[in-house]
């Protein structure tokens, strides 16, 4: 047995680290070496050159709409991560009671869980937040008792 | 899958999904739909004292079981709940929001606790607290044109966060030591395994500060008195009612299930002095305070420290004295915050001058005041004296085995006596300062009002005639 | 055997503290605006109760066990209240509280009499004057320690809204001090409590089951202190006595009469009923120590009370003296020294409550208490006047009047003691006599001599109310005066188990 038999992979990781980092090193001061000189301005050190200016002034404000519809699609995105289990599974849950699954409520409670998925959906809908166009913020608010 | 075992947390599920909805769908009707909520609680709490249960059943591989320990503390919170959510209706700034999302967050919460008295295994433990704590993130910040209840919502936030990272931390230890998460298990896993004992107490050292943060345990209290006071008034009732006891449920739970490191069982140091910590802290804290929200706070951390002695105690004594601390508390603190929910100011806070000549300005209030605040500092014939000095039974016959909670014991009883000096001068503004000149008259809604008489029988009942819930406690304990 | 179910006889003594309890739920259904039937309803539950007393008392005779019984108590009834830990409604009687009861419904009485002219929130004032009297009657029948306790402190809390709501100074400190040492009493009393529970082995709170068990020496030389030091706070023991004079001084009339008289009495009670007779090795060991605290307390507050200009605070120095004179008696530990202690709380009730009661008629028509700005007064106010004489010579023991009866078995008993320790400190508080006639017969040559003022010309005497207080009072010490039998036939044999037990 190889001394260092239980370090290959270290080493192995090590080289590549290093190999890593020589790369850069090179692939960022070669061109500035042998290149030819150019000229340096603001638009020429730009990533395009041209269009938009690449960075603005940090006041600048986003609608809040694009937070709304981005945490709400976060969210059901998140949630349907979990029919993935239950997706791989399924084969094995679908068997009869008697062979280890679960029969019809293997699919029940999948149902439910997109049951309470589409009743979020449907509050979000109805409270207004899918509304991109005629944004209102909530529906009309109770009289003052 | 015997879903029946699941049949009160479903129900209320259910009711939140389906209050939910009904609000965005008629929102002109919504304080209906609110009381309807509060209402459909009261029904699955009275429905499920007529249910029959099967007698301690598991469900999920044993993550979930029902044990008549566990369905006591769901009627108790459902009940927490239903009261909370009368007073919800009632609160002035949270009927001008509008709305029924506090209501079913209030609900969402309640399933979650509900879940955590039949936790028996850490996953499960952890994503029912989890629900708790993240349905409360949000109901702390409910009113969030208030900055003080915004600055609630996020201290909540942040250490709630840091709290689930200890926990999750924590697990990760109990899991490596005991090779599994399942109380059931974990027992016999370490049995005669040294090196295992010692990384599990580790791991269950950080699971306990995880959910301290639930208690308000020193050192995870320090954000009671800010989100008390931030808080909407029935979000920091609901916060110290029924949080508190689920939390302290779960404990039970782990005490029951034998989950306690080994190292523990001759003597819980780390409880004892935790306890003892928690009990000074509360009682020394609140002495300053001049803002009733903000004092509860102290009072809850104080009242934390007295319910750890109790578990620390253990014994089967100590264990029924935590059970009836426990329900006496809830009465005693929602009836405080009932009147809160009335007397506070526009910006949701309570201090000194908001409750100045209450006597005057609505008997009713004051006399539910006097009774809660003397409950809470352990006078009889409230429930308050009753569960303060069997703590303190269960605290002494330890102390015969072990004389180190002799110490405890007195501890205790100078936290009591410090604490009564800031619950008395609650009183002496509510009593014996005049009202100010423009106070007016004060109209008690009904929801309140009966939320009021609720907690005042239940208070008198528990401090007068202790031994139908003694005797369920100790029940419960078999 | 004791029966566990309500008896008539315990039912009776229940309504002591039910009728008050009763009078409570009439008093809040009653509109505030009705103060005349307010007054009306608690006089009558206050005379009411005080019949039930005199009834218990003639019946008492027929009722009692022989001599030697086990439970020395009549209409004794043991009702289960909560089994773990182990609590009874353990209700009774023997003469020691029949006198106590007797003294409280006596006061009760004159406390509503003398309250009578109040008129804001006269419906708080009387509930929580209630609550006050069912506390403190509850506490005289109970043989349960734990109930004994509750009840205790149950007189806590009406306490701090009598005086921090109707009283006057200072009354929101005072009230605050007041609750908070008196609480800490508690707190000790409670310690010495569950001591006593789990020590015996028994698991029970019965205070005569208790009685029967010999508690080792190591567990009665801390359990004693605890508990005679947690009552004493109640029973103003120096250097626990400073809530007493503020407290006092700055609650309403009735109440100060009613603290003074009968509140403060539950201290010497607990300590003579709970710590002497259930520990008397450790009352044999201690006493030393609590001779010498007595002995300042009657010392200081004597000497205490020549300075004061206070009308309220120099009778509540004064009390500070004469509750120092109850645990001395106790100090003695032998027969004379416990009866002259049991007189002195029944005579010290009494005469401080008509003290109080004529300072608040003194200052409800001159508005001051301070002694410089007072004179002349016996012209004007002779029927008042009278009575702060008597009262003031009863006070420093004049023969004839309940003070002397008192004292004299006190210092007869505490000087029946051979060791000089006993000797020395008999001789200095009876020196204090000396002390006690200086302050109060200056008090009196200064507010009811001298020549009349003319800003108290208009003045008018007693009125009814004030004078069925006054008399009744009176009544009470000039009987005691003179037929002492008349208590003492009481006291005695509810004395003598105690006093087996000491000599154990």
């Amino acid at each position: 047995m190889h001394p260092l038999e239980h370090f290959w992979p270290f080493i192995a990781f090590g080289a590549m680290v290093v190999a890593a980092i020589g790369f850069s090193i090179i692939a960022v001061t070669f061109p500035s070496i042998l290149g030819p000189r150019k000229t340096h301005n603001e638009i020429k050190d730009s990533a395009y050159e041209c269009g938009l200016p690449a960075t603005t002034g940090t006041p600048a404000r986003f609608s809040v709409k694009f937070y709304v519809v981005a945490m709400l699609f976060i969210l059901f995105d998140i949630e349907v991560v979990f029919l993935i289990a239950w997706g791989v599974l399924y084969r094995k849950l679908i068997k009869p009671e008697g062979a280890g699954g679960l029969g019809w409520a293997a699919l029940a409670v999948a149902v439910i869980f997109l049951l309470i998925l589409e009743a979020g959906h449907i509050y979000a809908w109805r409270s207004g937040a899918l509304d991109w166009a005629s944004w209102r913020s909530r529906p009309q608010q109770e009289p003052r008792a | 899958m015997a879903f029946y075992v699941l049949q009160m947390e479903i129900a209320v599920v259910v009711l939140a999904v389906l209050g939910l909805l009904a609000g965005a769908f008629w929102p002109k009707h919504t304080s209906l739909i609110r009381r309807g909520l509060a209402e459909g609680a009261l029904v699955v709490l009275v429905a499920s004292l007529f249910l029959v249960f099967p007698q301690h059943h598991a469900l999920f591989g044993g993550a979930y079981v029902l044990d008549r320990f566990a369905i006591v503390f769901k009627q108790v919170l459902l009940g927490a709940a239903a009261l909370v959510l009368l007073l919800a209706d009632a609160h002035e700034p949270l009927r001008k929001q509008g709305g029924t999302e506090f209501a079913a967050l209030v609900l969402l919460a309640t399933a979650g606790m509900m879940l955590l008295t039949s936790a028996n295994d850490f996953i499960f433990l952890f994503v029912a607290l989890e629900l708790v704590t993240i349905t409360f993130y949000v109901l702390n910040s409910f009113l969030r044109g208030e900055s003080r209840a915004l600055e609630a919502g996020l201290k909540y936030l942040v250490l709630g966060a840091l709290s689930a990272g200890f926990m999750a931390y924590g697990l990760a230890y109990v899991f490596g030591a005991a090779d599994s998460l399942n109380f059931g298990d974990i027992h016999h896993a370490l049995h005669d395994d040294k090196t295992a004992q010692g990384i599990y107490l580790f791991g269950f050292a950080l699971v306990l500060l995880g959910l301290g943060f639930k208690l308000a345990m020193v050192p995870m209290q320090i954000w009671a008195p800010d989100v008390y006071q931030g808080a909407p008034t029935p979000a920091a009732a609901f916060l110290a009612s029924g949080s508190k006891i689920a939390g302290f449920v779960v404990l039970l739970r782990l005490v029951f299930a034998d989950v306690f490191p080994p190292a523990w069982e001759a003597q819980p140091v780390v409880l004892m002095a935790l306890a003892a910590l928690t009990l000074l802290y509360g009682a020394l804290g609140g002495l300053a305070q001049t803002d009733v929200k903000r004092l509860l706070g102290y009072s809850s951390i104080a009242n934390a420290g007295f319910l750890l002695l109790g578990i620390a105690a253990g014994g089967d004594f100590g264990h029924a004295a935590v059970i009836y601390y426990l329900v006496q508390y809830l009465f005693a603190v929602i009836a405080v915050f009932a009147v809160l929910t009335v007397v506070a100011n526009a910006h949701d806070t309570a201090d000194r001058h908001t409750l100045m000549g209450l006597h005057r300005r609505s008997p009713l209030l004051a006399l539910a005041l006097l009774l809660a605040m003397l409950s809470l500092a352990g006078v009889p014939p409230l429930g308050g004296a009753l569960g303060k000095f069997f703590v303190l039974v269960a605290t002494v016959m330890r102390a015969r085995i072990d004389p180190a909670f002799y110490a405890l014991a007195g501890v205790a009883i100078v936290g009591a006596v410090i604490a009564l000096f800031y619950y008395l001068r609650v009183l002496r503004g509510a009593w014996a300062d005049p009202a100010p000149d423009a106070a007016a008259r004060i109209t008690v809604p009904w929801t309140v009002r009966v939320v009021l008489y609720i907690c005042m029988a239940g208070m008198l009942f528990l401090g007068i005639w202790p031994q139908p819930l003694l005797a369920l406690a100790t029940r419960c304990l078999h | 055997m004791i029966p566990t179910t309500l008896t008539p006889g315990a039912f009776a003594l229940s309504l002591t503290w039910g009728l008050p309890a009763l009078t409570i739920l009439v008093l809040a259904l009653l509109p505030e605006s009705r103060a005349r039937l307010i007054r009306g309803v608690s006089l009558a539950s206050a005379l009411l109760n005080l019949a039930l007393v005199a009834g218990l008392i003639a019946a008492w005779p027929a009722h009692r066990p022989p001599a030697g019984a086990e439970v020395p108590l009549a209409f004794a009834a043991r009702l289960p209240w909560f089994s773990q830990p182990n609590i009874s409604y353990f209700v009774g009687v023997d003469g020691l509280s029949l006198l106590m009861m007797l003294l409280a419904a006596i006061i009760a009485v004159c406390g509503v009499l003398v309250s009578w002219r109040i008129e804001t929130r006269a419906k708080e004032f009387f509930i929580f004057m209630q609550v006050l009297l069912a506390g403190v009657f509850g506490c005289f029948i109970s043989f349960d320690l734990f109930t004994f306790f509750l009840f205790n402190e149950v007189t806590l809390i009406p306490t701090y809204l009598l005086i921090g709501v109707f009283g006057s100074g200072r009354k929101e400190y005072c009230a605050m001090k007041l609750n908070l040492m008196l609480f800490a009493g508690s707190a000790l009393v409670l310690v010495g409590l569950l001591g006593l529970y789990f020590a015996s082995g028994l698991h029970t709170f019965d205070l005569f089951a208790l009685a029967q068990v010999r508690f080792p020496a190591d567990f009665q030389h801390w359990a004693f202190p605890a508990l005679f030091l947690g009552f004493g706070v109640l029973g103003a023991l120096f250097p626990f006595h400073t809530w007493s004079p503020d407290g006092h001084s700055s609650a309403p009339t009735a109440i100060s009469m009613f603290l003074a008289g009968v509140h403060m009495k539950l201290g010497g009670y607990g300590c003579l009923r709970v710590a002497m007779f259930l520990l008397p090795e450790g009352a044999r060991e201690w006493m030393n120590v609590f001779l010498v605290l007595s002995t300042i307390n009657i010392l200081y507050g004597a000497f205490v009370a020549v300075k004061q200009t206070d009308l309220k605070y120099i009778n509540a120095y004064s009390s500070v003296s004469h509750c120092g004179l109850v645990l001395f008696g106790y100090a003695a530990l032998n027969f004379l020294g416990l009866r002259g202690a049991v007189l002195q709380m029944f005579s010290h009730g009494l005469l401080t409550a008509l003290i109080f009661a004529v300072i608040g008629m003194l200052y409800g028509r001159t508005h001051t208490r301070q002694l410089g700005e007072l004179g002349g007064l016996m012209t004007r106010l002779p029927f008042i006047g009278v009575a702060f004489t008597l009262a003031a010579l009863a006070g420093l023991g004049l023969p004839g009047l309940s003070g002397f009866v008192a004292e004299l078995n006190v210092f007869l008993g505490a000087f029946a003691q051979t060791p000089l320790l006993n000797k020395v400190c008999t001789v200095l508080a009876i020196l204090s006599i000396v002390v006690t006639a200086v302050y109060l017969l200056r008090t009196i040559n200064k507010v009811l001599h001298g020549p009349p003022q003319e800003k108290d010309a208009g003045l008018k005497d007693a009125d009814l109310a004030e004078r069925a207080a006054i008399l009744i009072l009176l009544a009470g010490v000039i009987l005691m005066g003179v037929w002492p039998r008349a208590i003492t036939w009481l006291v005695d044999d509810a004395l003598q188990p105690i006093v087996e037990q000491l000599a154990r």
